[in-house]
């Protein structure tokens, strides 16, 4: 039962081909949900959420063997999950050649058109006001927000220095808080 | 969903506002989603080539990189061995290396010497002469010379420095000076303080 091996256990597993499938499949059903969220926060609409999270994972499965395990497994796979939505955030741009200011009204627009969507309601003013951030101003609310990352976590995923996110994270904030007091 | 202690006095801090935000989910996904996203992942793995291809320059080589032409005899590599070597192979230390490098240097230097020394050797005489024969012998030699070559005339005639005596005949002297207009030969003659009759001749 691989369910309740830990981490570097289920990556030994994988490069030593045994039960690599399983092993992979386990990795998935344990992390397959934050990440999803965390790319679903970031690129709003479903069907674009399962496209990137199968881009992670397909990553993830193609680079598992020369993972270095000196960052932590979820890191590891945050990391990439974190730059996979923002290239296809990049390739939208390119595509639709829409501009970074206008990005953030694209994104507003997929909400609105989101199931159950209501402008009125708290919890959609409060992504309408993520999607006005700047991208990695984004990534770094959502984190410390949705998934209660520790500075020292969230440093590991972006390679950003502690400092750096805090002062993002408090601009983040603010920004949202303008907003919401003014919509 | 009730936040982190931490993370929800760090709002608190920053924004009341945002503090009060319940943050809650507002997204819907398809029914069972995580359910059939790990088998959905692992076909896809399992069926499609998910490796990141690399450029084809040659589709015609890229089609004959998986074809072995050769062959080799059955069971071949079950029974291959590498046979453990009697003794210790003696080693020969190759000096040839170190002596070329030597005899290398020592050509480019007798080169550089040889080719420095025929240059030295075509030094033109009069300069090599002249650093050696003082300014006063020089003179005096000249000085001798004219009296050898030369008539009564020109004795008594200044040499003035910067000048040397040449042979030149009358005529000689008269191609030479048959452009230039008598005026100028005048002007010429009474600054060098000689008479018309003498620089005539």
């Amino acid at each position: 039962m691989l369910q309740e091996t830990d981490d570097n256990e289920l990556v030994r597993l994988f490069k030593q081909h045994i039960d690599r499938e399983k092993a992979f499949t386990t990795i998935v059903k344990r992390y397959q949900e934050r990440i999803y969220w965390q790319i679903r926060r970031m690129v709003v609409r479903h069907e674009d959420a399962d496209d990137v999270m199968q881009h992670v994972f397909i990553k993830a499965w193609n680079g598992l063997d020369n993972f270095r395990e000196d960052a932590k497994l979820f890191t590891w796979l945050y990391r990439i999950a974190v730059n996979e939505s923002l290239t296809y955030l990049e390739q939208q741009k390119k595509r639709s050649a829409v501009s970074i200011d206008d990005l953030g009204d694209a994104l507003e627009n997929k909400l609105s058109s989101e199931k159950g969507f209501d402008e009125k309601q708290a919890m959609w003013k409060l992504q309408k006001a993520i999607q006005q951030l700047p991208e990695k101003q984004r990534v770094v609310f959502n984190l410390r927000y949705f998934d209660e990352m520790s500075y020292d976590q969230m440093s590991e995923v972006l390679e950003t220095s502690v400092g750096a996110l805090k002062a993002s994270y408090h601009h983040a904030v603010k920004k949202i808080e303008d907003y919401i007091l003014n919509h | 969903m009730a936040k982190d202690n931490t993370i929800q006095n760090e709002l608190i801090e920053i924004s009341q506002a945002v503090a009060n935000l319940q943050g809650e989910n507002p997204f819907a996904i398809p029914t069972d989603y995580f359910k059939t996203f790990p088998q959905k992942i692992m076909e896809k793995i399992e069926n499609e080539d998910v490796s990141f291809p690399e450029p084809v320059f040659s589709p015609t080589l890229a089609a004959l990189r998986d074809k072995n032409p050769f062959t080799i005899p059955a069971g071949y590599f079950n029974k291959f061995e590498v046979p453990a070597p009697k003794e210790e192979a003696k080693v020969i230390r190759m000096s040839f290396n170190s002596i070329a490098k030597y005899a290398a240097a020592a050509c480019l230097v007798g080169l550089t010497l040889g080719l420095f020394y025929f240059f030295n050797m075509n030094v033109q005489p009069t300069t090599l002469a002249a650093n050696q024969v003082s300014a006063n012998e020089i003179e005096q030699y000249l000085n001798e010379t004219d009296i050898l070559e030369m008539g009564e005339k020109e004795i008594d005639s200044p040499i003035s420095e910067g000048f040397t005596l040449v042979d030149i005949s009358a005529s000689t002297i008269s191609e030479m000076l048959k452009d230039v207009p008598d005026g100028d030969i005048s002007r010429f003659l009474d600054q060098n303080s000689l008479t018309e009759s003498n620089s005539m001749n």
